[in-house]
């Protein structure tokens, strides 16, 4: 009896000793509030995001200051006002300030590749490079079409996302408008930015 | 039959006493039987003070020997559970306090760290991906900054790593943070992990910068750069050795002072656990008296008083046993003294009736013949029995001289007319003097060799010689060793008889010296009274001695009295 309690008061000491251990331990991680943000650019509406890919193949954006501001307008599909440009360029009525740059110029950027200095710091692109433009239209339900000059269905899934995500930031700045990519060899299934999706799935 | 001692000197010690009460001098029980026979049985509350006296001087001479300190006693067994208790109050309030102002302290710090770092990367403005040199410098500014304490602190971007000091990248990083920090589900957290590395502790925070993607709403999205801080808690944990220090301290002089009620503790309990033993013991020792003072209600006191009540009982128990046995042998005593004046009687006559015999026909002639024998055998046996309610009585007194010891023994065969050498053979050490009772030392001789020659066969062998070595039993020595005798004083005086008989039977052999013992159950009667080996093992006793049978391996009884000289 005297040995059973004995051993019941050991063990408790011991325990009471593993459970604080001394000095300060290692720890989980623990999370710790919302992360801040930082602002990217003076003037918020004088940039353009392109998303290219992360060293990891992750989605990664990248912003660009344009001189001007900049401020992302839905195309329309009935032609309206023509400036002679052609398609994608032209005037918007309902934004008459906006600077016309349109979601193909984006585009053209996107498409064009990461610069140097995005390139130094790990940024790449698994979209082929094309000399011609990307033809941007929306249906009367807000989504958007992108009639791409190559094969849409050799793309890989991260390419789709890029142009995905590019073309819904430059048309709303939400992102979160419907997207269907469509090549000369056929049409790819409707998508929305995997960034933009508010509770969405990982890239 | 007892053909031995001189029988004019037993009456004497009887004689000399007062009629009713022969045992009231030599009492060995103190004035308990003493009172219950002489005065009907007074209260027995107070022992005699001699006997009190004895048992004081014992007790005193034990006491030391018995304090001393067990290794598991009560007392230890006691203090330690105290200084355990004490330990285990002790230890669980330090570990959990130490726990509490512990985790108290990191809090503060890690909150502290936390949102200052959080606070200063919110007010940043980076490009994506950042330029690499003012991206160095914004970590530089922020290094100095840090609270509660300077960090060091590291961008990441893509490939890009940057920091505010020398290497791009800390090793204190886990990777379970940067997998934390890069997670795409959910909205991004700011996390923190305490990390030991060679043994010093760091605090390490990952901030993942977001952006708004539209002003004025809650759609935020990571850029992909990631801000982490890593901080020395060498601070906090001095600050925490300190406090274990400060426990152990503490905690140590609380055991010390713990040990001070243990002790009193340990005495309150022990001390009338020391009155029981004491008591107990003296009880052991005969004195039915003692009595414990119960004080108090608790379970010590209650055993006490149990005690107490177990002791009354015990002593009236005993009381009343001691009476009945006085009674008992006071019975004895009386009727062999009613027996022994008509005796007397008898034996004048019979003599007379043996005498005439010759002249009375021969069946009558046998009659008194018969009863004449079995008168004298009557007087014999009365008489021995009162020798030994003398014994039994302790009245009976040793008388002692100095005598020769081979003088004696040769006295009490030539008076028994044991002079045949073909029957008794005598092997005297010559020039043993021994201080002893001469009357008593006879009847012992002459018991032995009478024995011997009713019992046994001849040759019967009486050796005396002196022994050196007291614890020798070499009774199967023979005669050699004898003669060399007077060797010292400070040996024992050994008389061997011995026979040429069938010896003892080894079932019979530790009852020979019983009152009455009868080896053979078939035969009723024997020659002899039944008591004489009682009474010469009472004899030798009374000088201090002892009296051993046992078989001699060639055959033969061999009994030794060993008397210390």
């Amino acid at each position: 009896m005297r040995r059973r309690a004995g051993a019941v008061a050991a063990g408790l000491l011991l325990a009471a000793a593993a459970a604080t251990g001394c000095g300060i331990q290692g720890s989980e991680v623990v999370e710790a509030g919302v992360a801040p943000t930082v602002a990217l650019a003076q003037i918020p509406e004088s940039r353009i995001l392109l998303y290219f890919l992360g060293p990891d193949g992750e989605l990664m954006p990248v912003s660009r200051e344009v001189p001007f501001s900049y401020r992302p307008a839905p195309e329309r599909t009935e032609r309206g006002t023509f400036d002679g440009t052609g398609t994608g360029f032209e005037i918007d009525a309902d934004h008459p300030y906006a600077s016309g740059l349109a979601t193909v110029k984006v585009l053209a950027a996107l498409l064009a590749g990461p610069r140097p200095a995005e390139q130094r710091a790990g940024l790449a692109t698994e979209l082929p490079a094309a000399g011609e433009l990307v033809r941007v239209e929306t249906d009367g339900t807000g989504g958007i079409r992108l009639q791409v000059p190559f094969p849409a269905r050799e793309l890989s899934g991260r390419a789709v996302s890029q142009l995905v995500c590019t073309a819904a930031y430059a048309v709303d700045s939400s992102g979160t408008r419907a997207v269907t990519v469509a090549g000369p060899d056929g049409t790819l299934p409707e998508a929305t930015c995997p960034a933009a999706a508010p509770p969405g799935d990982g890239d | 039959m007892k053909t031995c001692v001189p029988r004019e000197e037993p009456g004497r010690d009887t004689r000399d006493l007062p009629g009713g009460t022969p045992y009231g001098t030599g009492d060995p029980y103190g004035t308990g039987t003493g009172d219950a026979y002489g005065s009907g049985g007074g209260e027995t509350s107070r022992r005699g003070d001699g006997n009190g006296d004895a048992d004081g001087r014992g007790r005193a001479w034990r006491s030391p020997r018995r304090l001393r300190l067990r290794p598991f006693g009560l007392r230890t067994r006691l203090v330690l559970a105290f200084l355990l208790v004490a330990a285990v109050g002790c230890g669980t309030t330090a570990a959990l306090t130490y726990r509490a102002a512990r985790s108290a302290i990191l809090e503060q710090t890690q909150n502290t760290a936390v949102s200052a770092f959080r606070d200063q990367v919110d007010v940043l403005a980076v490009p994506l991906p950042p330029d690499e040199d003012s991206l160095r410098d914004t970590l530089l500014n922020l290094a100095g900054k840090g609270k509660p304490r300077p960090w060091r602190v590291y961008a990441e971007y893509g490939s890009l790593r940057v920091s505010s000091t020398d290497r791009p990248t800390s090793s204190v990083i886990t990777p379970e943070l940067r997998a934390r920090a890069h997670a795409r589900q959910d909205t991004p957290h700011t996390s923190f992990q305490r990390v030991v590395k060679n043994g010093v502790p760091y605090l390490t925070i990952a901030i993942p910068a977001v952006f708004i993607t539209r002003a004025g709403e809650e759609a935020a999205q990571p850029t992909g750069l990631v801000f982490y801080a890593v901080m020395e808690l060498r601070e906090e944990e001095a600050n925490v050795e300190a406090m274990v220090t400060a426990a152990r301290d503490g905690a140590l002089p609380a055991l010390a002072i713990a040990l001070v009620p243990a002790l009193i503790a340990s005495r309150g309990v022990l001390r009338p656990v020391r009155e029981l033993r004491r008591a107990a013991h003296s009880m052991g020792r005969g004195r039915l008296d003692t009595r414990i003072h119960a004080k108090g209600s608790d379970e010590l006191a209650d055993l006490a008083r149990t005690f107490n009540e177990s002791a009354a009982e015990l002593e009236r128990s005993v009381t009343e046993l001691r009476r009945a046995e006085a009674r008992a042998r006071r019975f004895a005593s009386d009727v062999s003294h009613e027996l022994r004046t008509p005796l007397a009687g008898m034996l004048a006559v019979t003599e007379v009736l043996d005498e005439d015999a010759e002249g009375l026909d021969s069946d009558t002639a046998r009659a008194v013949r018969l009863i004449s024998a079995e008168t004298v055998k009557l007087a014999v046996l009365v008489e021995d029995l009162m020798e030994i309610s003398r014994f039994d009585a302790r009245a009976a007194e040793l008388h002692t001289d100095e005598v020769d010891v081979a003088d004696c023994v040769r006295k009490t065969l030539i008076s028994r007319r044991w002079t045949d050498p073909g029957q008794v053979h005598a092997a005297l050490g010559e020039g043993i003097r021994a201080r002893l009772d001469p009357r008593r030392f006879d009847v012992v001789v002459a018991n032995l060799v009478g024995n011997a020659l009713r019992h046994g066969r001849p040759l019967v062998t009486v050796r005396v010689y002196t022994d050196g070595s007291t614890g020798s039993t070499g009774s199967t020595g023979g005669a050699t060793g004898d003669e060399g005798a007077g060797t010292g004083e400070a040996g024992v005086l050994v008389v061997q008889v011995s026979d040429r008989g069938p010896g003892i039977h080894p079932d019979v052999l530790p009852h020979v010296f019983e009152r009455f013992y009868k080896a053979d159950p078939a035969r009723a009667r024997s020659a002899g009274s039944g008591l004489g080996l009682a009474i010469t093992q009472e004899n030798v006793r009374l000088h201090g001695g002892t009296v051993e049978a046992a078989n001699h391996p060639a055959g033969g009884a061999v009994f030794t009295v060993r008397i210390p000289l």
